[in-house]
């Protein structure tokens, strides 16, 4: 019966530090959200800049292709990108939805 | 009566907890997919720092959350009130749980199994390529309704709230301001921000002494406006996103939260106010509540039957197809463990529902009866009358029309809250008040029109993709850039420009929205339907749950579907042939084509259930 | 400034001067509300302007990203013409 209180102190600090991590959480997703378009737009250039780069290695004619494969050790964590998006083919529109605003 | 409003805020918030400990954890999360903590989600095995990051799940809810809730829940519920305070709240509350809450988990979580998916692959992969082509129809649909009654629901408030119009009118070059600071004055965001919601509150505020009204008789001011609106929108997806789109969604998130947090206080500081409206009025509602026009027999007919009718009234509030693309877009590609799914997901939706009983059900239930509340609250009738309420032209709350309802509602409640806290004048703040809401109504709708704009053109693009391989001529013409967005938003203003006359009062007229709101709210919840359906299909075939779990997900599913499905016939036979011809052709036609593919759709399903049944 | 700049400068501070002679003139005349059709016009049209000055004016680059090119490059980034 002593340590009823202490643990119901406990847990009203648990409770109030996820209360601040909530906020906190909340305050970063405004700012998140705010870039989230401009994110969107940036993962778009990269996607292009890495499609002229590794034309040649689908048959359309960009850079040359021995120039592709010096290049390919360089760009090794953008080419993970590059795989997702093939992964997701044409699959933009979710994608869309959510990152370009508006509330639905 | 011992109902008032600190019981209806805990009641919901029980039954909102209670549903997500029970039903989210125990049942959704645990049985029937089987979330695993240590199972990596694609933000972890994929992760490429751009689009596959793993987040917070605080910050991935504040993300769902502000990208779910707008307008759709306030203009939603507010038409629903034709059916009483309390038959609109138990959709919000328990549709939510069922059905709403369980699609956007859903969506979540399928998305996250299949690596960072959308919805729209999943129903292709289980369902057939149709199935996508169902899809993509569906939203392009539901785009150019959203266009059409979010520009008539916009053009409508300013004319109503004219103080509204001059809000946006300087807002729009405040959010510029606030991007110049930031992105080529180098000032901190923080700074920034805090300059910027200081000039907001004072717009707000000198918007009361300044409001801008349009010339002209009736229909004009509205009809320019529509133009405005549209004008804006164009300007607004062709200039640069860190010029003015993010700088105002970024603003308006701030917006929201002020509403959301003011929408709650309330109960809290007057928890003892009688409730002064009906819990029900009639479970079967006048035709003009799903949008016939008023003077018609439709109008008046007893067609509105509360089921299968109010999912086309209450769209956003309780359930959105479009919160299933939200979810399996950037929000699964951030999962950082699948357990914080159920938070996002599902208490994100939760939340909008307890936004729209808050917001919109509660402050409608409490002034309903104006005089009743007036002598709640220890007002005089006078007062009411200086703040703009006439009690013997519109008695209740259900006799000015679906905005009104909610600026009135949430502006009274509000000055009545401020004025016993502050002592202040109530007629001043609550014209304040009435501002603020309609303004937070229009800020939300001014960043869905040109996302809607967009996203459109892309779903039609997508949509014809089948076209290329038979014919590139045809395909070339008809995904060219300009018709593929003049297109929707020629319809949606087409559509949206209108007022309606009144055929038995001929000096009164009815805002375009009403009558194209149903059919929005209905393209929307087909949207949800197909999804569930998707997500049903995936539970039992791909997740091979089976026997009473799964049927936890078949019956919401098929349960939507029916009562979609129905609703739609139901305003197809009874309230389009009341409407003007122009909505029999535009509304009505697309309307017919979404049913049709909802018949198709469901044969899809049973053939695909099947198959999966058999293996 | 090349050319463009100037007509943006000249265009944001029109489109100030006529939104200021909006709200003035209501504040002044007609009791507070924007209502004469002078008043209204200019109220409209400098809403809609306002958006395209300072596009023209400041230019498309953001200047923290400006700068950024312009220090890992070594090269002065031109304003697109």
């Amino acid at each position: 019966m002593v340590l009823l209180p202490r643990v119901l102190a406990g847990r009203l600090k648990g409770f109030l530090r996820e209360l601040a991590l909530f906020l906190k959480g909340l305050n970063q997703a405004i700012l998140e959200k705010s870039v989230e378009a401009l994110e969107a737009e940036y993962v778009e250039l990269e996607y292009v800049f890495l499609t002229i780069l590794f034309g040649s290695f689908i048959g359309v004619k960009t850079i040359p292709l021995f120039a592709s494969l010096e290049i390919l050790e360089a760009v090794r964590d953008e080419v993970l990108i590059l795989e997702s998006r093939g992964y997701r083919g044409e699959d933009v529109l979710a994608d869309l939805v959510s990152s370009l605003g508006g509330e639905w | 009566m011992f109902v008032y409003p600190i019981i209806i805020l805990l009641v919901v918030l029980a039954i909102y907890a209670i549903a997500y400990i029970l039903y989210g954890r125990k049942i959704l999360e645990q049985r029937v997919v089987r979330a695993d903590a240590s199972r990596p989600t694609p933000a972890i095995t994929k992760f490429d720092g751009v689009d596959y990051v793993p987040a917070n799940k605080y910050v991935l809810y504040g993300h769902h959350f502000a990208s779910i809730a707008g307008a759709g829940p306030i203009a939603g519920p507010a038409l629903a009130l034709n059916w009483g305070w309390g038959l609109p709240l138990v959709w919000v509350l328990f549709g939510n749980i069922f059905i709403g809450a369980v699609h956007d988990y859903l969506a979540i979580m399928s998305s996250v199994r299949h690596g960072g998916l959308s919805v729209m692959t999943i129903s292709e992969s289980t369902m057939g390529r149709k199935a996508r082509y169902i899809f993509l129809a569906y939203a392009w649909v539901a785009l150019v309704l959203i266009l059409a009654a979010f520009l008539s629901i916009c053009s409508s408030t300013f004319i109503s709230t004219p103080s509204a119009a001059t809000v946006a009118v300087f807002y729009m070059p405040l959010a510029l301001f606030f991007g110049l600071m930031v992105y080529r004055v180098g000032l901190s965001v923080k700074k920034a921000t805090i300059i910027a919601l200081i000039l907001e509150v004072i717009l707000i505020y000198a918007a009361y002494y300044l409001p801008l009204i349009l010339p002209g008789q009736d229909p004009v001011p509205y009809q320019t406006w529509i133009l405005i609106l549209s004008v804006y929108s164009f300007l607004a997806a062709s200039l640069p996103v860190w010029y003015l789109l993010q700088p105002r969604d970024y603003l308006n998130a701030y917006l929201l939260w002020a509403f959301v947090a003011l929408a709650v206080i309330p109960p809290l500081v007057i928890p003892i106010i009688g409730l002064t409206g009906p819990w029900i009025t009639s479970f079967v509602a006048k035709g003009v509540t799903i949008g016939a026009v008023s003077g018609t027999s439709a109008a008046n007919a007893d067609i509105a039957w509360f089921w299968p009718t109010v999912p086309l009234t209450i769209a956003c509030g309780a359930l959105s197809g479009f919160h299933s693309l939200v979810g399996s877009g950037t929000t699964s590609k951030q999962l950082a463990n699948e357990l914080d799914a159920l938070l996002v997901g599902y208490g994100g939706m939760l939340t909008e529902g307890a936004v729209s009983s808050l917001a919109v059900i509660l402050p409608a239930a409490i002034v309903w009866d104006f005089s009743a509340f007036a002598a709640n609250a220890g007002l005089t009738t006078d007062v009411l009358l200086k703040a703009g309420i006439n009690v013997t032209k519109t008695p209740v709350i259900t006799s000015l029309g679906a905005v009104p309802r909610f600026t009135t509602s949430y502006g009274l409640v509000q000055a009545l809250v401020w004025s016993r806290l502050t002592g202040g004048d109530f007629v001043a703040i609550y014209k304040g008040f009435s501002t603020f809401a309609a303004w937070a109504l229009t800020a939300f709708i001014l960043t869905t029109l040109d996302t809607a704009n967009r996203l459109a053109r892309f779903a039609w693009v997508e949509l014809f993709d089948w076209v290329r391989g038979r014919s590139p001529g045809v395909y070339r013409v008809i995904t060219n850039r300009w018709v593929a967005s003049l297109i929707p938003i020629a319809i949606g203003a087409i559509m949206a420009a209108p007022k309606i006359p009144d055929p038995l009062k001929p000096t009164e007229t009815i805002p375009a929205y009403q009558v194209i709101w149903p059919a929005f709210a209905g393209t929307n919840q087909l949207l949800a339907a197909i999804a569930l359906l998707t997500e049903a299909l995936w539970v039992y075939a791909l997740l091979k749950v089976r026997g009473g779990v799964s049927y936890l997900i078949m019956i919401p599913a098929a349960f939507l579907w029916l009562t979609v499905t129905a609703a739609l016939f139901i305003w197809m036979i009874y309230v389009v042939p009341s409407l003007p011809l122009l909505y029999i052709v535009t509304t009505g036609v697309l309307v017919a084509i979404s049913l049709i593919l909802d018949i198709a759709l469901i044969a899809l399903f049973a053939v695909s259930l099947r198959r999966a049944s058999k293996l | 400034m090349g050319v463009k700049e100037v007509i943006g400068v000249l265009i944001t501070l029109v489109a100030i001067i006529v939104l200021v002679y909006a709200y003035a003139s209501a504040y002044a005349m007609a009791g507070g509300q924007v209502k004469g059709d002078v008043a209204l016009c200019a109220a409209i049209c400098g809403f809609i302007v306002i958006l395209l000055g300072p596009y023209l004016w400041l230019g498309e680059v953001p200047t923290a990203i400006k700068k950024f090119v312009e220090a890992k490059t070594g090269v002065k980034l031109e304003e697109k013409k």
